[in-house]
């Protein structure tokens, strides 16, 4: 049901856009985006929902939550990234999509920074001197 | 044995973590690093038993230090900002406790001064509480004051009853026509400095006070002050030292 209502919604919204696009460009990229944007928080709560269990999952299995904690984060950043870029992308503005997509890529890098200067250490130690 | 196990689950774990994000991505632009990033930390997970046995400690302790090493670079000015923020809250939230204490003190006082009004009859001059807050297991708590609060219940740390000595008892203590007793009663253990001053001017003037008939007049009044206290307050009586006799010119 809840399929059917965001693929109804979807439909609306487009057949609204068609209708306005000929006289008011602008107000129809407002109903893109707006639309985009209740589509988005509607998936927030579900993907809430699953992220609990597998934090849950993570807890009663032991696994050190830092690790969980990181790929949630590249969840984040990648979910939140892609959905700027694609709104930036139905206004017309191409470039500054790939900017945002570029900014989520950094991002992703800066989180496994850590993760490397752990592992190179490890590896140094484990070479002969 | 149980550690080759942890170990294991802990792999397998990671990677099936892995696979799920791998679903849950939005776009093929992200992939590449997102399987970098999740790669890694299966390598992690791989080497942690040889990281426990070089460098004794826990690799997650080792992430964590990193990470805070990165964020204190990357939004070091916003967290010192929200410190700030935080204790100026801090701040706020003290001063409003120490007005509440006082307003609770002083109602605490109007109480008290009726109480001992209609107890001995006679005129009261004034009544000072002063409240405090400290852990529950300070002894000889307030029993009227024994609210439940974040940081410990709060009790009557000290009593001050000032007395009014009523005219006909003046009149027969020889030539001295209105007189101030002063009933001091304050744990022993937590004596201030307002106490040791009320001592020093109460002492002086017990010596003028010369007479024996108003030393138990005295001692009669206090007393009974005190076993209101008790009653009414539960304030112990033992932590109840009185001191009376004040001049009021003085």
């Amino acid at each position: 049901m809840e399929m059917i209502q965001i693929v109804g919604l979807g439909l609306v919204a487009t057949v609204l856009i068609l209708v306005v696009k000929e006289q008011k460009p602008l107000f129809a990229f407002l109903i893109g985006a707006s639309t985009g944007i209740y589509i988005f928080m509607f998936l927030i709560g579900k993907i809430g929902g699953v992220i609990e269990v597998l934090e849950q999952l993570a807890e009663s299995s032991g696994v050190q939550m830092i690790y969980l904690k990181t790929i949630l984060k590249i969840i984040g950043i990648a979910y939140i990234a892609e959905f700027g870029a694609q709104i930036v992308k139905d206004a017309g503005q191409e470039s500054i999509a790939s900017k945002i997509e570029l900014a989520g890529k950094v991002m992703i890098m800066v989180l496994a920074i850590p993760i490397i200067s752990v592992i190179i250490e490890t590896v140094i130690k484990l070479l002969p001197t | 044995m149980s550690m080759l196990g942890e170990w294991l689950k802990e792999i397998i774990i990671i990677v099936l973590f892995a696979v799920f994000i791998d679903l849950l991505l939005p776009n093929r632009a992200m992939e590449r690093y997102v399987k970098f990033v999740v790669s890694l930390l299966i390598l992690l997970t791989l080497l942690s038993p040889v990281m426990r046995i070089l460098s004794g400690s826990e690799p997650e302790k080792m992430i964590a230090a990193a990470f805070d090493q990165v964020s204190g670079n990357v939004g070091g000015g916003t967290g010192g900002e929200t410190e700030t923020i935080l204790k100026q809250g801090e701040l706020l939230r003290k001063k409003q406790e120490a007005e509440a204490l006082q307003l609770a003190g002083d109602q605490a006082a109007a109480q008290m001064k009726q109480q001992i009004e209609l107890e001995t009859g006679q005129p009261v001059e004034r009544v000072m509480v002063i409240l405090a807050r400290e852990d529950p297991s300070a002894e000889a708590k307030g029993q009227g004051s024994a609210q439940q609060a974040d940081e410990g219940t709060l009790y009557i740390r000290k009593v001050e009853v000032v007395m009014k000595v009523p005219e006909q008892a003046a009149s027969e203590s020889s030539d001295k026509s209105i007189k101030v007793r002063k009933v001091d009663v304050s744990l022993p253990d937590k004596i201030g400095r307002k106490t040791e001053d009320t001592l020093a001017v109460s002492g002086v003037s017990y010596g003028d006070a010369e007479s024996p008939a108003n030393s138990t007049e005295t001692a009669k009044l206090t007393e009974s002050i005190q076993n209101l206290m008790v009653r009414e307050w539960g304030i112990s009586a033992d932590a109840v030292t009185v001191i009376a006799g004040v001049q009021e010119g003085r």
